[in-house]
């Protein structure tokens, strides 16, 4: 690695699921680059393998369940795919976070909030050699850091006694309790209202903007995308269409998956939605031949049913995988 | 004068809950706390706002899932809970259309044998061939081929589950149709899709539409009316292009400044952004005076004591909030 900026590359990543009789070929070739303090968003819809890339990072897809027959996630220099179990225990439990989508199943029903906080201290680097009561004053500071009052309170409390916002707040005080240098964040704000889910981007935004933690940042939605990431990658189908930063794809939106993706999202100025895209997303037993897009895409020519389009930048360091720009 | 299809007044739905206050007595769920509302013939009219706030309780009190504590629900000018059983031609005007369609629909029955039960228990379409041809119109209606009478709701995706179910709730002709939250569950392409061919069969039937949703932003783009709810009471209702113009609640103002949105011109058209801070409060026990003012970035003095009432702001748009009585009254002067 000459660039030491950059923090997590994920290469030409390929992630079959085994199923009954054959793969299931979710992930066909990711690239993905995070910096460090850079917050990425990943937007697409569901079951273009937004998670599944995720979880491929942290390992923490069941072992029997899937193959990666081609591809390399360098983190910090070290391929992930090649690290011992001990060295991937050290990535979990010192380097990279993560946040779910539902609250709900992410904490343990039947630990109080405190312990359960009390073990990702008791694991971690930095807590290890503590004392008891110092281990305590780390978690209430870091249920303090989420904007949620009493601590103490809540530290007894199980997880059912708490709302669905103040559960998710924290499981990101579990995630940044300790110094992480990634944050990977699944749809935080999906299973939530609007007014609870603007106030966990905001409470995730500044946090992670204090620590200078890098932020991969998973949503359906371009809006949410829009207002908490520099960069965006738009993925459909287990593969990146288009890459760029935040503003330059409001701006100069090319790839055809992701213009109907805008087009279809109901404006505030009025006016009707659009057509949207028809059809929907393809069988990952039998995908497509070419690009994965060209059933559903509109310029779609012969060259698109037979080969796949590369990841090509276009300049300024906007990509896009489309023979038809 | 306007033809008035639905007619709900001081509709009340409590749920009781096994516990006692601390005078005694048993304690409810205040899921609708009288909602009082007029849908004209051919409306789509939007019903907003965070869960809990008892939305989906007022669509199931119209539907008749629930008999109301107390208020009545008229249409076409008849109380629809006057007898204990309502009759067939009332369910036929009924429609409603539900949030998941994996779970609204029997796995084991063809999408076939889905959509004829309605056509069945109204007696439409007896004959062979009549029956044959308003299946393939239904099925055209909602933009499916005409092999998916054979399969199974398992093996379909969701966005087009979810056109079944729209189907099978046109199926006995309705005039009017409940769609509780029907592109909640679905991304934002099949959405729209859906949405345009909800909108295009209103106009064509001239059906009207009680639209509930969550999400702001896609009532702007449909709805005539939309009516704000906040714990079980509406809270603005106003034609659905004067709430980016001038809203009035201070809870409309902090949902709209909310919403997520992807261009500059949209950021504009937000009001100035409202600081948020807390959460719905337990519907059990009702803080006293206006239930918002625990969150409500412009309290006053007088909110935690006394509720405020619907006024009217103009022909089309009224409100419940002292502060907006207060700036009302300041303009007539």
């Amino acid at each position: 690695m000459t660039d030491d900026r950059v923090i997590l590359e994920i290469k030409n990543l390929k992630l079959w699921y085994t199923v009954y009789k054959g793969y299931s070929k979710v992930l066909d070739g990711v690239n993905l680059t995070v910096h460090k303090g850079e917050k990425v968003g990943i937007v697409g819809e569901a079951g273009c393998g937004k998670t599944t890339t995720v979880k491929s990072i942290l390992q923490i897809i069941p072992e029997n369940q899937f193959l990666i027959p081609e591809g390399e996630i360098i983190y910090k220099g070290k391929d992930i795919l090649k690290m011992s179990g001990k060295e991937l225990n050290q990535v979990r439990s010192g380097e990279i976070s993560m946040i779910y989508q539902e609250p709900a199943n992410a904490l343990n029903p039947v630990f109080t909030i405190g312990q359960q906080m009390m073990d990702v201290i008791r694991y971690s680097e930095q807590g290890r050699d503590k004392s008891r009561s110092e281990q305590k004053a780390m978690v209430l500071q870091a249920i303090r850091d989420v904007f949620i009052p009493d601590p103490e309170r809540i530290f007894d409390y199980y997880p059912n006694q708490l709302s669905g916002g103040m559960k998710q707040r924290i499981c990101i005080a579990m995630a940044i309790m300790t110094q992480r240098d990634l944050m990977i964040a699944d749809e935080p704000g999906t299973a939530l209202d609007v007014t609870i889910q603007d106030q966990v981007h905001k409470t995730l935004n500044k946090l992670v903007n204090k620590r200078n933690m890098a932020l991969i940042m998973i949503t359906h939605s371009l809006g949410v995308a829009r207002e908490l990431t520099d960069s965006i990658n738009v993925m459909y189908a287990g593969t990146v269409v288009e890459s760029a930063k935040t503003a330059e794809v409001f701006e100069h939106t090319l790839h055809p998956y992701t213009i109907g993706l805008m087009e279809a999202v109901p404006r505030l100025g009025g006016g009707g939605i659009q057509a949207g895209i028809y059809g929907s997303i393809p069988d990952y037993q039998y995908p497509p031949k070419g690009c994965r897009f060209a059933p559903r895409c509109k310029r779609a020519t012969e060259q698109c049913l037979n080969c796949k389009p590369e990841l090509c930048d276009v300049g300024s360091g906007h990509k896009v995988a489309c023979f038809n720009l | 004068m306007d033809d008035i299809i639905m007619k709900i007044e001081n509709l009340k739905q409590y749920f009781p809950v096994n516990k006692k206050g601390p005078d005694g007595k048993p304690l409810f769920v205040k899921a609708v706390d009288d909602v009082s509302l007029e849908i004209k013939r051919g409306e789509v009219i939007g019903l907003v706002g965070e869960s809990g706030s008892g939305k989906s309780t007022i669509a199931y009190s119209v539907i008749g899932m629930y008999r109301p504590t107390s208020g009545r629900i008229y249409f076409e000018g008849r109380d629809v809970n006057e007898k204990r059983k309502r009759s067939l031609q009332l369910k036929k005007d009924l429609q409603i259309v539900f949030q998941d369609p994996g779970s609204s629909m029997n796995p084991h029955q063809t999408i076939r044998e889905i959509l004829e039960l309605p056509l069945n228990i109204h007696k439409i379409a007896v004959g062979k061939e009549e029956r044959e041809q308003k299946l393939r119109e239904l099925l055209k209606m909602v933009e499916l081929p005409e092999s998916y009478l054979y399969k199974v709701p398992g093996a379909i995706g969701g966005g087009e589950r979810q056109m079944v179910a729209i189907a099978r709730a046109l199926a006995c002709e309705p005039k009017f149709l409940i769609l509780d939250e029907p592109t909640s569950a679905l991304d934002v392409s099949i959405q729209a899709k859906i949405i345009n061919m909800l909108l295009k069969i209103q106009k064509e039937k001239n059906l009207t539409f009680l639209f509930i949703t969550h999400d702001l932003s896609l009532m702007r783009n449909i709805a005539t009316r939309v009516a704000i709810l906040y714990l079980g009471r509406i809270s603005e209702l106003a034609p659905a292009e004067e709430f980016f113009y001038r809203p009035e609640h201070p809870y409309t103002q902090m949902l709209i400044s909310a919403i997520p949105v992807i261009s500059e011109e949209e950021e504009r058209l937000k009001p100035k952004r409202v600081e948020i801070s807390g959460e719905i409060p337990s519907p059990v026990n009702l803080p006293p005076g206006c239930s918002f003012h625990l969150r409500c970035p412009s309290v006053m003095n007088l909110c935690s004591t006394l509720d405020p009432e619907m006024i009217k702001l103009d022909e089309n748009h009224s409100a419940r909030c002292h502060l907006c009585k207060q700036r009302f009254e300041q303009s007539c002067e």
